[in-house]
C-alpha cells in the first residue's frame, strides 16, 4: 500500500516493496542494466572495460542512482560473469554492444564435466562485480539499494553446455538434466553469496527458462523446486528474471518463495498481476525496443502509469535497457512514477 | 565534472539522434538535439579535442545538409525555415550519420544523380520555381523497362526519409516550401533502395538491444 506521509530512503522504499510492505511510492528499482553508450562517455568508463574493472564498473553503475534518479544499483550489466570465470569462450565486443558467451563451443558435455574452478570467485570477471559493490557499498552507504545479480542454473547450463545440446538433453534425459541444474545450482549461490558479502541488499536471478524455448511444464518440472531451494540458500530477497511470454509460468514462479518476478512487456501487466495474485510482487515492465529505445518520453507516461494502474510494485525497463537508449526516455520513467504518486494521492 | 544529462536535456532540448562510437574520434558518442531554433552537436566525453570534433561535426552537418551554422556557437546550427515544430528534423538521422562516420565531399557539380541500383539508368533529380513552390521532381535517362515505376518508388523513398510533401507521383517539396538541394542530394542514394536502407536501420537499431534472440535464447 502507498501512504506518502512514510519517509523512507531509496533503499527502504525498494525492500519495503520486495517484502509487501508499504511505501511512499512504488520505486524505481531495476534489476538489469540501466547504462547508456551516454552514460559511458559521462563517466569515462565504457564497456567491455567497465564489466572488468571494478573501479569503472562502480563509477557506471552509480549513474543509475545519481544521474537517472532511480531507487536501486545495478552493477552486473550483463549476463556473462560467472560463465566467463567457470573458462567459457567469450566475445567481449566493444562499447556498443553486449559481451557474449560463444555458446556454438561449449565446454561441458555432461554432469561429470561440472568442475568450479579453483579460484572461481577471484576471477577477474566475478571480482569486478564483488568488489564494484563493496566501492558502491561505501559510496551509497544504505541510502540505495544495491541489487546484485547471479545466474541461475538453467542460464549458466545454456552458457556452459550449448543451447541446443541442453536443450536436447532435457528430453532426451531429464534426470541427467536435473543432475545438472542441481550441480549449477552450486555456482549460483557461491557467486550469489559473495556478493551478499560485499554488501548486495538484493539479488536478482536471471534463469531464462524463457516462453520462447520452453514450456511453463518445463518450469514446473526442472526449476520451480531449485527455486524454492535459492531462496533458502539465500538470505537477502531475491528477483527472478526470465525474458519473453512468461504468463503460462506465473502461478507457478509464485510459490518460489521469491520476493519479486521481474517480467517482459509480452506480457500485460494486468494478466500477470492477475497470474501471481498475492504470491509474488511483480516488477518491469517498460517496453525496451520500442518505447525506451524508439518512442519519447509521453509513451514511456503512459507504459509506466498502465504498470502502476495495474497494482505493479517495483516499476523498471523490462529487461536490460538498449545501449543506444536516450538518457531523456529513462529520466522520464520516475517523473512518471512521481506525477502518478501526485496526481493519485496529493489531489 | 560534466554538464548533468538532465541540464543537457533543459540545455539542449531532446536527443533525435545517436551515433554510439565515433569512427574518427576516440568512439566517443555523439548525439544531436534540437531545442527549437537550434540544433546542437554533443558528447558527454571530456577527452582532449572533444570540442573540435564536434565543432568539425557541425561544419560537416551544414556541409550535407543545408543546415545553416549559428554564428558564435561552434556546436549548433539550424535550417532557414527556423525548425518551427520539427520542421526539417526528419533526415537529420541520415545527416549526422553521414556528418560523424563517413568522409566523403558529396559532389552537386552536376545536379543532384545518382546510378540507380535496380536498372542500368542514371538517376536525376531537378529543381524548380513553380506554382507549387520550390519543387523537386524524380526523374533519369529513362534506360530501363519501366522507368516511371522506378522514379515513382525513388521519389517515395526520399519523401519517406525527407519527411518530405508529395505534391504527385514524381514530386515532392519541403515542408517549409524553402530551396534545399543538398538535403536531396545527401537522401537520393538511399532513397533509390528502400529494403536494402531499411535492412541498415534495422540493423542499426538491433545493435545493443539484449533480446532472447541477441542472446541466443531463442528459437529464430
Amino acid at each position: 500500500m502507498i501512504d506518502i506521509n512514510l519517509k523512507l530512503t531509496k533503499k527502504q522504499r525498494v525492500l519495503n516493496a520486495l517484502a509487501g510492505k508499504d511505501v511512499d511510492k512504488p520505486p524505481v528499482s531495476n534489476p538489469t542494466n540501466v547504462a547508456t553508450v551516454e552514460l559511458m562517455d559521462y563517466v569515462d568508463a565504457p564497456f567491455p572495460d567497465a564489466c572488468r574493472d571494478p573501479e569503472l564498473n562502480a563509477k557506471l553503475a552509480l549513474t543509475g542512482h545519481t544521474e537517472l534518479g532511480f531507487d536501486s544499483i545495478a552493477p552486473y550489466f550483463s549476463i556473462i560473469q560467472e560463465s566467463s570465470a567457470l573458462g567459457c569462450e567469450m566475445q567481449w565486443e566493444q562499447k556498443d554492444n553486449w559481451p557474449t558467451v560463444r555458446m556454438g563451443n561449449p565446454i561441458w558435455k555432461s554432469v561429470s564435466d561440472i568442475k568450479i574452478p579453483s579460484g572461481f570467485l577471484e576471477h577477474q570477471d566475478n571480482v569486478a562485480i564483488t568488489r564494484s559493490i563493496n566501492i558502491l557499498k561505501e559510496e551509497v552507504k544504505d541510502d540505495v539499494a544495491i541489487l546484485g545479480k547471479t545466474m541461475g542454473p538453467w542460464t549458466l547450463a545454456y552458457h556452459v553446455f550449448g543451447v541446443e545440446p541442453f536443450l536436447l538433453l532435457s528430453i532426451d534425459d531429464p534426470e541427467e538434466t536435473k543432475k545438472i541444474l542441481r550441480k549449477l545450482k552450486e555456482i549460483t549461490i557461491l557467486f550469489g553469496q559473495a556478493q551478499i558479502d560485499s554488501g548486495a541488499d538484493v539479488l536478482v536471478v536471471p534463469d531464462h527458462a524463457t516462453g520462447d524455448l520452453v514450456s511453463g511444464k518445463y518450469y514446473d518440472d526442472f526449476l520451480l523446486e531449485i527455486h524454492q531451494e535459492l531462496v533458502e540458500d539465500l538470505k537477502v530477497p531475491l528477483i527472478l528474471h526470465i525474458c519473453g511470454r512468461t504468463v503460462d509460468r506465473m502461478p507457478s514462479i509464485a510459490k518460489t518463495g521469491m520476493a519479486a518476478f521481474h517480467f517482459d512487456s509480452k506480457n500485460l501487466p494486468s494478466e500477470a498481476m492477475e497470474a501471481v495474485g498475492e504470491g509474488i510482487r511483480l516488477v518491469g515492465n517498460i517496453n525496451n525496443p520500442e518505447t525506451l529505445y524508439s518512442k519519447g518520453p509521453e509513451d514511456v507516461r503512459q507504459e509506466v502509469y498502465r504498470a502502476l494502474d495495474s497494482g505493479v510494485q517495483l516499476i523498471a525497463p523490462e529487461c536490460a535497457i538498449p545501449l543506444k537508449t536516450k538518457i531523456e526516455n529513462l529520466l522520464a520513467i520516475p517523473d512518471a512514477v512521481n506525477e502518478w504518486v501526485s496526481n493519485k494521492f496529493q489531489s | 565534472m560534466n554538464i548533468r544529462p538532465v541540464e543537457v536535456i533543459k540545455k539542449y532540448g531532446r536527443c533525435i539522434e545517436l551515433i554510439s562510437m565515433d569512427p574518427f574520434f576516440n568512439d566517443i558518442t555523439i548525439g544531436l538535439f534540437f531545442k527549437e531554433p537550434n540544433l546542437t552537436v554533443f558528447s558527454y566525453s571530456r577527452l582532449d579535442g572533444t570540442s573540435e570534433r564536434l565543432n568539425q561535426i557541425r561544419d560537416r552537418i551544414v556541409d550535407v545538409s543545408g543546415a545553416m551554422p549559428v554564428e558564435n556557437s561552434p556546436h549548433q546550427a539550424t535550417f532557414e525555415c527556423g525548425m518551427k515544430e520539427g520542421c526539417c528534423s526528419a533526415p537529420l538521422r541520415f545527416a549526422l550519420k553521414e556528418a560523424v562516420t563517413k568522409d566523403r565531399d558529396l559532389d552537386l557539380s552536376k545536379g543532384i544523380v545518382c546510378k540507380d541500383l535496380r536498372s542500368d539508368m542514371m538517376i536525376k533529380v531537378n529543381y524548380e520555381e513553380n506554382s507549387n513552390g520550390n519543387t523537386y521532381t524524380v526523374s533519369g535517362d529513362d534506360n530501363a523497362e519501366k522507368p516511371i515505376i522506378r522514379y515513382r518508388a525513388i521519389a517515395n523513398g526520399l519523401i519517406k526519409y525527407g519527411g518530405f510533401e508529395r505534391l504527385d507521383n514524381f514530386s515532392f517539396r519541403l515542408s517549409c516550401n524553402q530551396r534545399n538541394d543538398k538535403i536531396v542530394n545527401l537522401l537520393l542514394p538511399l532513397a533509390r533502395n528502400i529494403s536494402a536502407t531499411e535492412e541498415s536501420l534495422a540493423a542499426e537499431d538491433a545493435a545493443g538491444q539484449m533480446t532472447t534472440q541477441s542472446l541466443g535464447f531463442s528459437a529464430n
